[in-house]
């Protein structure tokens, strides 16, 4: 038997360990992007998902509230009815909120009216910056259905893991604007009917 | 080919659970789920899953009494625990250890760690 023995040029094997490496850090780069697009997609469905089987106004919220709370990490907010006439915004629920104390918005408050009338996500560069109520906002997600805002979610402070709300959670809220805003219409006229 | 890993998920919000599902069930595992710490406990002797994910605040049992009440079982016992937990102090880490569990991960759960912690426990 006889033993054949390799005597590479050394430069050359350097060459293909550092092409392989390179690889290799390509397709685990690749594989992280996959499975934090397959969280997001989980997400995404969940939200949907669980906002298509509520029937009532009470159900809707207790969905936006999960949402919040669990896949975006926010202990403190509210989500507010939002009447055309003013506008003004009254609490219907939320999480560690003194009701009392945070009742209704500001209807004068540039972030509010900002929300309102565009109907548009506004996450503020520094939550600190225009605070309502004295506490620092993360976020103003107006539920919409059809170009009318019907309600607000007011996102206070997010926990302490979670300094900031990045790209892929403004997705997952514009999802929730759209769908509970739809939800929370569809349960009112629901509850109308009746 | 061996059968797929069973975890049970416990969580009293469908959200997260229907996410937690989601993406467990997409990287082959077997999922199995509870909405308090009482039918985790008992979802858990009936099924005897490879691992627990635990939600720490659920109606009727929290999750730490849940953990504990595995542990005092023999049946139970040996079956890996991550605590799922909203507050991330050392203490509240520490309270999810001495009850019992294995790992944690914290709210909102970022699905790439917890995978990583899922494949270190009960492997692929």
């Amino acid at each position: 038997m006889t033993v054949q023995t390799l005597s590479p040029d050394p430069i050359v094997l350097e060459r293909r360990v550092a092409v392989l490496e390179a690889e290799n850090i390509q397709l685990t780069e690749r594989a992280l992007g996959a499975e934090q697009r397959l969280v997001r997609a989980a997400q995404l469905y969940a939200t949907v998902s669980q906002l298509h089987q509520t029937a009532e106004t009470d159900e809707v919220v207790i969905v936006v509230k999960e949402i919040v709370a669990n896949l975006l990490g926010c202990e403190e907010m509210g989500v507010y009815d939002v009447w055309p006439q003013g506008p003004v915004c009254t609490f219907v629920d939320g999480i560690g909120l003194d009701a009392d104390r945070f009742g209704t918005l500001p209807p004068t408050h540039a972030l509010v009216r900002q929300a309102i009338a565009t109907g548009a996500l506004v996450v503020p560069a520094d939550p600190a910056a225009e605070p309502i109520h004295g506490r620092p906002v993360s976020a103003l997600v107006p539920l919409h259905d059809q170009g009318t805002v019907c309600g607000l979610v007011v996102m206070f402070q997010l926990l302490r893991q979670k300094p900031k709300l990045d790209a892929g959670d403004q997705d997952l809220l514009e999802a929730v604007a759209a769908h509970a805003g739809r939800a929370l219409v569809h349960a009112r006229l629901r509850e109308a009917t009746r | 080919m061996t059968a797929p890993k069973t975890i049970l998920c416990a969580d009293d919000s469908l959200t997260a659970l229907t996410m937690h599902q989601m993406i467990l069930k997409s990287h082959g595992y077997r999922v199995v789920t509870a909405q308090d710490g009482f039918e985790a406990v008992t979802k858990a002797g009936a099924e005897r899953p490879d691992l627990i994910l635990m939600d720490v605040v659920m109606p009727r049992m929290t999750g730490f009494e849940a953990v504990k009440q595995l542990r005092n079982d023999a049946a139970t016992k040996g079956i890996p625990v991550i605590m799922v937990t909203t507050r991330a102090e050392p203490k509240v880490i520490e309270t999810c250890f001495q009850a019992g569990c294995n790992d944690y991960v914290n709210k909102p759960v970022d699905g790439a760690v917890l995978l990583s912690k899922v494949r270190a426990l009960v492997g692929v």
